[in-house]
């Protein structure tokens, strides 16, 4: 009887994980440097991307990581929007320092939407954020001195100039929003990246996972879903914040709608929830699925191939397409936690020793006396 | 531990998964089934480009029998007949002050005087499919009729009219995206889009590249500022020019004054109609005398009611038009008017508030080519002519066809003019009209000078008849046009 081929097994922190980490950074370098000589239109695409990156990755961390079903993360979005577009239009600001603004705002408005989280969850608590998402363009609308009401808040082009040091001419201010998302963007990953691995991460997770373990675990989750939640509008908001500098004109009533808290749950659906790079999956699929979709079958056709292209990928990974090249690609390779050392500076286990991967004996057979944990 | 967190997440994952595929679901049904609705989407806001046409049964005035090569006799009021108007859709326009604007800091600007030969490209920014897809198919069924014909009889001279159809699925990114993708790939010699985001999201765009945007279906308002948006000529009337209009016509009716109740939808839509009308009716012997939320339509007749107005506004959106009378008639409340504005435009609604909704009026400007009135009309058996499909007398597809026809008109004038077509010539053409499209109601312009663009320049009321479930044309037009 043959054995079965298993995967090779990579501790964090070796150096072969460092290579992977290295030869990711190339790659993605080089698509960024790829992507900079791009016409303005597919830079544009790049652009809305990495927008709608950031504002997925903010609604990952109270769908994905915490468990709390939101829809109507339009409104953070839409808040970030107007944040920015208020202070550029109303007060003359520049776009770019209006971010952390849109940031702390959202954040504010995220804790105290979060609050209803204490007490309910699942659809109940769905049903909570879709008010929120749906009562945010009529918000806007009564707030007309502010914000425009129904015709909206145009910022105009000459206030969109970037900013001198960047070298930027007005011409070129597709170009500078590239640049700029793609910074925000790196910053938010990293943001994610470190508060999921934190403390506060795990204590997000076990609150999902199960409630009563991670209360009988010391673990406030008052604080963590609040909290939770207040990260995750802000992160939502930066995007919202970047997309009123990409699109120019704010009309709540018709790109804050229920529709697009809808395109960001489907996003992350379709990336990943729970995942680090599911956002920008998500993002992508925002951005290019209707895309194509709408150019092979113009009409209502676009529509029903765009819903057979989502439902294909809901069948082939119903656990996102970053969780599915995950669970592929742990066939053949499988990250684990480094091994912890010993006092005496040794790791625990010999086999972690002078090798940087390995063959387990088994697919989820305890290695080094940790257990192969699925990660991405 | 692990597994059963395991099987919790799948579970939740599965869950996600399955409302997604549930939205796409039932976002492709109701594109489908929006398609084979009937016309009661005009009063969405793509759509409400529709919202001049009404399912007129019989002309009651002369005006509305007569062909619109007529150039006397469909006069009324202040509104001047179309100078030299042929049932082909001639240009009409005056000698007016030549448009001026500055080219000198466009994206490129050689580009915007260089002649264009061959064919005028057309980036057209629609929602193909989405919520509003189906009635915009409608529109755009007319639209393409209207430039097929023009260019069989090669109606702007040696250049063919090649439109170019992106989805927006009216999302103001999307039409960004699809219009820099016009703009800097397919550099299109002018942009068509449908709603007013969409519009906002080009505006600036194309305004900076200097690339006309011709006749959108939107009112915004603060594009139609011509200082600060000169490349950019909408076509649906201003929402202040519908004021104009009620109040015009509710002082023709009351001559010493009246009580008038505003039935006020609390959304973006309703509240706009609502400050506009208010605006038109500041000066006027008219009183205000109440603006009752319409949210709660009894409620909103028990206000009005207690105010015993002589007029009814009712500033809302098409959900609103039958809802509000019905609730008025519950209460044994019938004012002596009751005004809807132009986007409740179907029928539907009027029939299901049966005889409660007779005497409502509302505004149009559109010819309905099913009337039998019109069976001999020059411009109706041009536009029969030219659309086969099965939607050619549904009211969306008339204004879809008005706006080729205004596209066409105005490449026609500006290939006439001395340097040829060009981006340039065509705004200029665009910002010096005076025409009335063979499917306006005769006397009805499209005016545009350099200075203000004031777009359909008179309503026709129609007055719903509960006996026979029609419209029916009442009374003379009335100038919308600004004083």
């Amino acid at each position: 009887m043959s054995e079965r081929t298993r995967p090779y097994v990579v501790h964090r922190g070796t150096t072969t994980h460092r290579v992977m980490i290295g030869a990711g950074l190339i790659l993605a370098a080089a698509f960024v440097l790829w992507a900079r000589g791009f016409g303005q239109f597919n830079q544009g695409q790049i652009t809305r991307v990495m927008i709608y990156a950031i504002a997925i990755a903010g609604l990952n961390i109270a769908t994905g990581y915490t468990g709390l079903v939101s829809v109507g993360h339009s409104a953070f979005f839409g808040l970030g929007a107007y944040t920015t577009g208020v202070l550029v239009v109303s007060h003359g600001w520049k776009p770019e320092a209006t971010i952390p603004v849109a940031l702390f705002v959202c954040f504010v408005v995220g804790l105290v939407v979060g609050l209803p989280a204490l007490r309910i969850r699942g659809l109940y608590l769905a049903i909570v954020t879709l008010a929120f998402g749906v009562a945010f363009p009529e918000v806007v609308a009564r707030l007309s001195t502010i914000t425009g009401g129904a015709e909206g808040l145009t910022i105009r082009r000459a206030m969109l100039q970037p900013p001198t040091w960047s070298g930027f001419a007005i011409g070129q201010k597709g170009k500078w929003l590239f640049w700029l998302s793609l910074f925000v963007l790196v910053v938010v990953m990293i943001v994610v990246h470190n508060l999921v691995r934190s403390r506060y991460g795990l204590a997000l997770m076990a609150a999902r996972d199960n409630e009563l373990a991670a209360a009988a675990s010391g673990i406030n989750l008052a604080t963590v879903k609040t909290v939770a939640f207040g990260v995750s509008g802000a992160l939502t908001g930066v995007g919202g914040s970047l997309f009123a500098m990409y699109l120019g004109s704010l009309v709540a009533n018709d790109s804050f709608t229920l529709l697009n808290a809808i395109a960001l749950l489907t996003g992350l659906v379709i990336g990943g929830e729970g995942t680090r790079f599911g956002p920008i999956l998500g993002g992508i699929a925002v951005v290019y699925i209707p895309y194509y979709t709408s150019d092979i079958g113009q009409g209502q056709a676009a529509a029903v191939l765009f819903g057979a292209v989502l439902i294909l990928i809901m069948f082939i990974a119903p656990e996102g397409v970053a969780g599915g090249i995950g669970r592929l690609g742990r066939n053949v390779m499988v990250l684990v936690p480094a091994t912890p050392k010993r006092p005496g500076g040794e790791r625990s286990s010999a086999r972690g020793l002078g090798g940087n991967s390995e063959r387990p004996r088994r697919q989820g057979q305890s290695i080094g006396g940790e257990m192969a944990t699925p990660t991405d | 531990m692990f597994i059963t967190t395991k099987a919790r997440r799948a579970h939740r994952t599965r869950a996600l998964a399955g409302i997604v595929a549930f939205v796409a679901f039932a976002s492709a049904c109701s594109s489908s089934s929006s398609s084979s609705s009937s016309s009661s989407a005009a009063a969405t806001s793509p759509t409400s480009a529709a919202a001049g046409a009404t399912t007129v049964a019989s002309a009651s005035t002369a005006a509305a029998a007569t062909s619109p090569t007529a150039t006397t006799g469909s006069t009324v009021g202040s509104t001047t007949a179309a100078a030299a108007t042929t049932a082909a859709g001639g240009t009409g326009a005056p000698a007016g002050e030549a448009f001026k604007v500055d080219t000198s800091k466009c994206t490129d600007p050689a580009s915007v005087t260089a002649k264009v030969t061959g064919s005028w490209k057309v980036g057209y920014s629609a929602p193909l499919s989405g919520p509003v897809a189906g009635v915009v198919t409608y529109a755009l069924d007319g639209f393409k009729a209207r430039i097929a014909a023009a260019n069989a009889a090669d109606e702007v001279k040696g250049v063919k009219i090649d439109v170019t159809y992106k989805d927006d699925q009216f999302t103001p990114d999307k039409a960004k995206a699809n219009a820099t993708e016009f703009l800097q790939s397919d550099h299109v010699n002018s942009l068509l889009t449908f709603g007013s985001g969409p519009v906002g999201a080009i505006a600036d765009d194309q305004n900076a590249d200097c690339v006309p945007l011709l006749y959108p279906s939107s009112s915004v308002q603060k594009y139609r500022d011509i200082s600060q948006y000169p490349w950019t000529v909408q076509y649906l009337p201003a929402g202040d020019a519908e004021a104009r209009y009620d109040i015009g016509l509710i002082t023709s009716k009351f001559p010493s004054g009246a009580k008038v109740g505003i039935a006020e939808n609390q959304t973006a839509s309703g509240k706009g109609e609502s400050a506009a009308f208010q605006a038109a009716a500041k000066g006027t012997n008219l009183t205000i005398a109440v603006v009752a939320p319409s949210t709660d339509p009894n409620a909103a007749a028990t206000q009005l009611k207690a105010a015993n107005v002589d007029v009814v506004y009712d500033a809302g959106i098409s959900s609103d038009c039958g809802p509000v009378v019905q609730a008025m008639d519950r209460i044994g409340f019938t004012p002596k008017v009751v005004i809807n504005p132009s986007n409740c435009a179907d029928s539907t609604a009027y029939v299901a508030s049966g005889k409660a909704a007779d005497g409502n009026v509302i505004p149009s400007f559109l010819k309905n080519p099913a009337s039998a009135a019109l069976a001999n009309d020059a411009g109706v058996k041009m536009y029969l002519s030219q659309v086969t499909t099965d939607d050619k007398n549904n009211a969306i597809t008339v204004a879809g066809w008005v706006t080729a026809d205004l596209l066409v008109n105005t490449l026609k004038q500006a290939a006439a003019s001395s340097g040829g077509l060009s981006r340039l010539s065509a705004i200029q053409a665009a910002r010096n009209q005076k025409y009335a499209s063979p499917m306006f109601i005769d006397g009805i312009n499209w005016e545009s000078t350099a200075t203000t663009l004031t777009g359909i320049d008179a309503f026709q009321t129609t007055v719903w008849n509960a006996a026979d479930q029609s419209f029916h044309l009442d009374g003379s037009l009335i100038s919308v046009a600004a004083k």
